[in-house]
C-alpha cells in the first residue's frame, strides 16, 4: 500500500509540478517570474553538480570554474566575433570541459579523494577568479553584453517568459539525462565508483574514464548554464562569474534536497532559493543574510537526515 | 604452464616488509590454501596479485602474460577476480545493484546483466535479499555477496579471502559447499582461511606464509604436520 502511493506520488506530483511551471509564468509578473529563473536556474545548476558529486561522490568545488567560463566565453565571441551566443554556448561547454577533464586528470591521477578533491578544485576557482581579475577581457570593471534587442539569434529577449522557458527547458534536459544514466551503465559505475572506488575497480570499473566522464557532464552542462544566465543579467564580471557563493549555493541545493536522488536539487532549490529572496526583502536586504539561514537549515539536516531531505520525505510518507 | 606464477614477490611499507621473495605457482582446477598468522602477508599477496599493489620487485604471471603493474580492473577483465576480507559491499546499492557492476563492466545490455546477476544471486543464497540494500545485510549474507559480485566478473581464478571469517559456525558448511560449486564450475580457488578444518577439506594444496615468506607449500597433510608451521601458526598437529 505505501509503496503504490509512493509510486503514485513520484509520477503525480512531478506531473503537477511540471504543469504549474509551464502555465506559470502567464499568472504572475515580472518579479516572481525572476524569481523562478533563478530558483530553476538553481535547480539546473545544483542537478549538474549532482551527477559529479552526488552520483559519482566527487565533492567538486570548482563549479564556478565552469560557470565563469560559459558566460566568458560566449560574451568575449560575442563582441570580439559578432558569434551568436548559441554557438558561444557550445564552445563555453567545450571549453569547461577541458578544462574540468585537466582539473580531474590531475586529481584523479594522484589519486585525491574526498576533501582533497574538493581542495584541488577550490584552489582552480580562486585561480580563476584571480585570472579574469588580471587577465580576461573586460578586468576587474567586467564586461557588458552587446544589446542586440530581443533576438533569438543573439540569445537576448525583452521578454522574460522567454527566458523561463528557456531555463524550464534546460533543467528538464538535465533531469532526463540524470534519469536516464541511474538506470543504465554510467549510473551503476558512478554510484560504485562513490561507494567504495577500489572494490569498483577490482570488479573491472576504469576509475580515470569514468570521473572524467562525470567531470565532463557536470562541466560541460554548468557552462551552458553559466551562458544562459549571463545572456540573462546581460553583464558579467569575475566576481558574477568566479566568486565562491555561486558554488556554494549551487552545492547546497542537492546537499539540502537530497543528495545523489533525481528531485534532490529540485526539493533543495525550491526549498532554499525563495527563502533567500525572503530574506532579502524582510531582513533589510543586507547581502548573505540568507546565509545565516542556510546555516541553520544544513545543520538540521546533517544532524536529522544527512542524506537531505527527499528521503526524510520519503520516509515520513512511508511510515503514514 | 601454471594459470598463475608469481616469482620472488616482494613489497614493502616503508620499512616493513610485507613481502619477502614469495614464489608459488597455481595450476588451472587447483583449490590452493593460504595460511599463517595475522601480519603474515597473505591479503597484501591477494592485493599484490590483483593488481591492488604493485610489487616493489617479482613478477607476477597470469595465464602467460605479465600482469606486474596492471591496474586492478585491466587484471580484472584478464580473468582475476578477488574478495575483500573486511567485506565491502556497495552500501547504497542494492544486492542486485552490487552484482551488476561486475557484469556491467563487460556488457552495456541491462537486461542480460539483470538477468545474469540474479543467477549468480541465487547460486550464492541470497534471492530473497535481491532488492535490499547492501548495507543492511548480515555478516554471512556480506560474505556471499563478496562471492556473488565476485564470480559475477567470470573469473578463471578467484581469491577468496577469509570467506567463513566472522561467520557464525552453522553457516560454514554452507559456504564450503558455496567453494565446491564454484570448482565443479571449473573456477580456480585460491583460499585464505584460518578454519583449518575448512582448508584441510577441500584444498588440494596448502601455501603457509610467516612474516611475509613462504614457509611450506604441499598437500594439507605435510603442511599441518610441517614443524614451522605448528611453531609460528598451527599450535599442534591437525590430523
Amino acid at each position: 500500500m505505501d509503496q503504490t502511493i509512493l509510486r503514485k506520488g513520484a509520477f503525480w506530483i512531478p506531473l503537477v509540478g511540471l504543469s504549474i511551471a509551464l502555465i506559470f509564468p502567464w499568472f504572475v509578473d515580472d518579479y516572481f517570474i525572476h524569481l523562478a529563473i533563478l530558483t530553476i536556474l538553481y535547480i539546473y545548476l545544483g542537478a549538474c553538480w549532482n551527477l559529479l558529486g552526488g552520483y559519482t561522490g566527487l565533492a567538486c568545488f570548482g563549479q564556478s570554474v565552469f560557470y565563469g567560463i560559459g558566460g566568458y566565453t560566449s560574451t568575449v565571441l560575442l563582441i570580439k566575433l559578432d558569434l551568436t551566443p548559441w554557438i558561444g554556448m557550445l564552445l563555453g561547454g567545450i571549453l569547461a570541459t577541458l578544462i574540468g577533464l585537466m582539473m580531474g586528470y590531475l586529481s584523479f591521477h594522484y589519486k585525491l579523494k574526498g576533501w582533497y578533491f574538493g581542495l584541488v578544485t577550490l584552489a582552480f576557482a580562486e585561480i580563476f577568479q584571480i585570472a579574469a581579475t588580471n587577465f580576461f577581457p573586460g578586468g576587474a570593471a567586467g564586461l557588458y553584453v552587446p544589446l542586440r534587442h530581443n533576438q533569438i539569434l543573439y540569445y537576448q529577449f525583452a521578454d522574460k517568459r522567454i527566458n523561463y522557458y528557456i531555463i524550464l527547458g534546460l533543467v528538464l534536459l538535465v533531469l532526463l539525462i540524470t534519469h536516464f544514466i541511474a538506470r543504465h551503465r554510467l549510473g551503476y559505475f558512478f554510484k560504485a565508483v562513490r561507494d567504495d572506488e577500489e572494490v569498483a575497480e577490482s570488479l573491472g570499473v576504469y576509475l580515470m574514464k569514468y570521473k572524467l566522464i562525470a567531470m565532463s557532464i557536470s562541466s560541460f552542462l554548468t557552462a551552458i548554464g553559466g551562458t544562459f544566465y549571463i545572456q540573462y543579467l546581460l553583464f558579467i564580471d569575475p566576481e558574477i562569474a568566479f566568486r565562491m557563493d555561486v558554488t556554494i549555493e549551487i552545492i547546497l541545493r542537492p546537499l539540502v534536497g537530497g543528495i545523489g536522488t533525481l528531485w534532490g536539487p529540485v526539493l533543495g532549490s525550491l526549498l532554499l532559493t525563495p527563502l533567500a529572496e525572503i530574506c532579502n526583502v524582510f531582513l533589510g536586504g543586507r547581502m548573505g543574510i540568507h546565509l545565516i539561514l542556510y546555516g541553520i537549515i544544513l545543520i538540521l539536516v546533517i544532524i536529522y537526515s544527512p542524506q537531505g531531505l527527499l528521503p526524510l520525505l520519503k520516509r515520513l510518507f512511508a511510515k503514514s | 604452464m601454471a594459470l598463475l606464477e608469481v616469482k620472488g614477490i616482494t613489497k614493502r611499507f616503508g620499512g616493513l616488509v610485507s613481502l619477502n621473495e614469495v614464489t608459488l605457482k597455481i595450476k588451472e582446477g587447483e583449490i590452493v590454501g593460504l595460511i599463517g598468522p595475522n601480519g603474515a602477508g597473505k591479503t597484501t599477496l591477494f592485493n599484490t596479485i590483483s593488481g591492488y599493489y604493485w610489487p616493489d620487485s617479482g613478477k607476477i604471471i597470469y595465464n602467460g602474460k605479465h600482469i606486474t603493474g596492471l591496474r586492478s580492473d585491466q587484471i580484472n577483465k584478464m580473468g582475476i577476480a578477488r574478495t575483500f576480507q573486511s567485506m565491502r559491499p556497495f552500501v547504497n546499492m542494492t544486492v542486485l545493484e552490487n552484482v551488476m557492476v561486475g557484469i556491467l563492466s563487460r556488457t552495456s545490455d541491462m537486461t542480460f546483466s539483470r538477468q545474469k546477476a540474479l543467477k549468480y544471486i541465487e547460486f550464492v543464497g541470497l534471492l530473497e535479499k535481491v532488492d535490499s540494500f547492501a548495507g543492511q545485510l548480515s555478516t554471512g549474507q556480506r560474505k556471499r555477496l563478496e562471492m556473488a559480485r565476485a564470480m559475477a566478473t567470470q573469473p578463471r581464478l578467484l581469491l577468496l579471502d577469509e570467506v567463513t571469517g566472522g561467520v557464525d559456525p552453522r553457516g560454514v558448511p554452507a559456504l564450503v559447499g558455496l567453494m565446491k560449486k564454484l570448482r565443479e564450475e571449473g573456477i580456480t580457488l585460491f583460499v585464505i582461511e584460518h578454519r583449518i578444518k575448512v582448508i584441510t577439506s577441500i584444498c588440494d594444496r596448502i601455501i603457509a606464509l610467516h612474516l611475509g615468506s613462504k614457509i611450506a607449500d604441499g598437500t594439507p597433510k605435510e603442511v599441518t604436520n610441517n614443524r614451522q608451521v605448528i611453531d609460528s601458526y598451527l599450535g599442534e598437529v591437525y590430523a
